[in-house]
């Protein structure tokens, strides 16, 4: 058993556990010692437990408001939406990605095999659309990272 | 000591000592941000 005598100031975390009936004996009659002073800093004390008895009495006396059956329905509804509409985005950019794709391999395929176009031009149509990818992918590198470092990223318009 | 603190502090693997002083401090909290005075 502690024979330390309470202090509030240090100790005020036992006074929660003290009003919720959460500490051993030893505990409470050390606070409970601490009161039976009656100094000026042993009726704070009391102060500090009554106030914390009757927050737990209003906290106790609270119930959880259930929302209205339209809310919910509204939430519901929200989700289905939002599910819908990201999977028809996987879909499109899949399918747009692989067509693109697709395409792009027979244009790289029938251009270098084409006789119709000099070497030399060939070389520069080939740095002119590897330019244009290299500015492209740059422009939306910088777009993504100066979105998520945006200091207003949070603010709702 | 058959408390729900010390089973916060077992599920959570925390010091029971950590368990009291945060919910104190939460409480705190909540005492301060809610105007229960007028209740």
């Amino acid at each position: 058993m502690s024979s330390t005598p309470f202090d509030p100031q240090q100790e005020a975390p036992l006074l929660s556990a003290y009003v919720d009936g959460e500490l051993e004996p030893a505990e409470v009659a050390r606070i409970d010692a601490h009161l039976a002073l009656m100094t000026d800093e042993s009726r704070a004390t009391q102060v500090e437990i009554d106030e914390l008895k009757r927050f737990n009495q209003l906290t106790g006396a609270m119930r959880l408001k259930e929302p209205p059956a339209e809310d919910w329905e509204a939430f519901w509804n929200s989700r289905y939406n939002r599910s819908e509409r990201s999977l028809g985005w996987i879909l499109l950019s899949l399918g747009l990605a692989i067509i693109i794709g697709w395409f792009g391999v027979e244009l790289a395929v029938a251009f270098w095999a084409t006789t119709d176009i000099s070497i030399w031009i060939k070389g520069c149509i080939i740095a002119a659309v590897a330019g244009a990818l290299l500015i492209v992918s740059s422009v939306v590198r910088e777009r993504i990272f100066a979105r998520r470092k945006s200091r207003y990223k949070d603010v709702i318009r | 000591v058959c408390s729900s603190d010390l089973e916060i502090a077992e599920s959570m693997d925390l010091p029971l000592g950590t368990v009291m002083s945060r919910l104190h401090a939460a409480r705190t909290q909540l005492r301060a941000t809610v105007d229960w005075e007028e209740a």
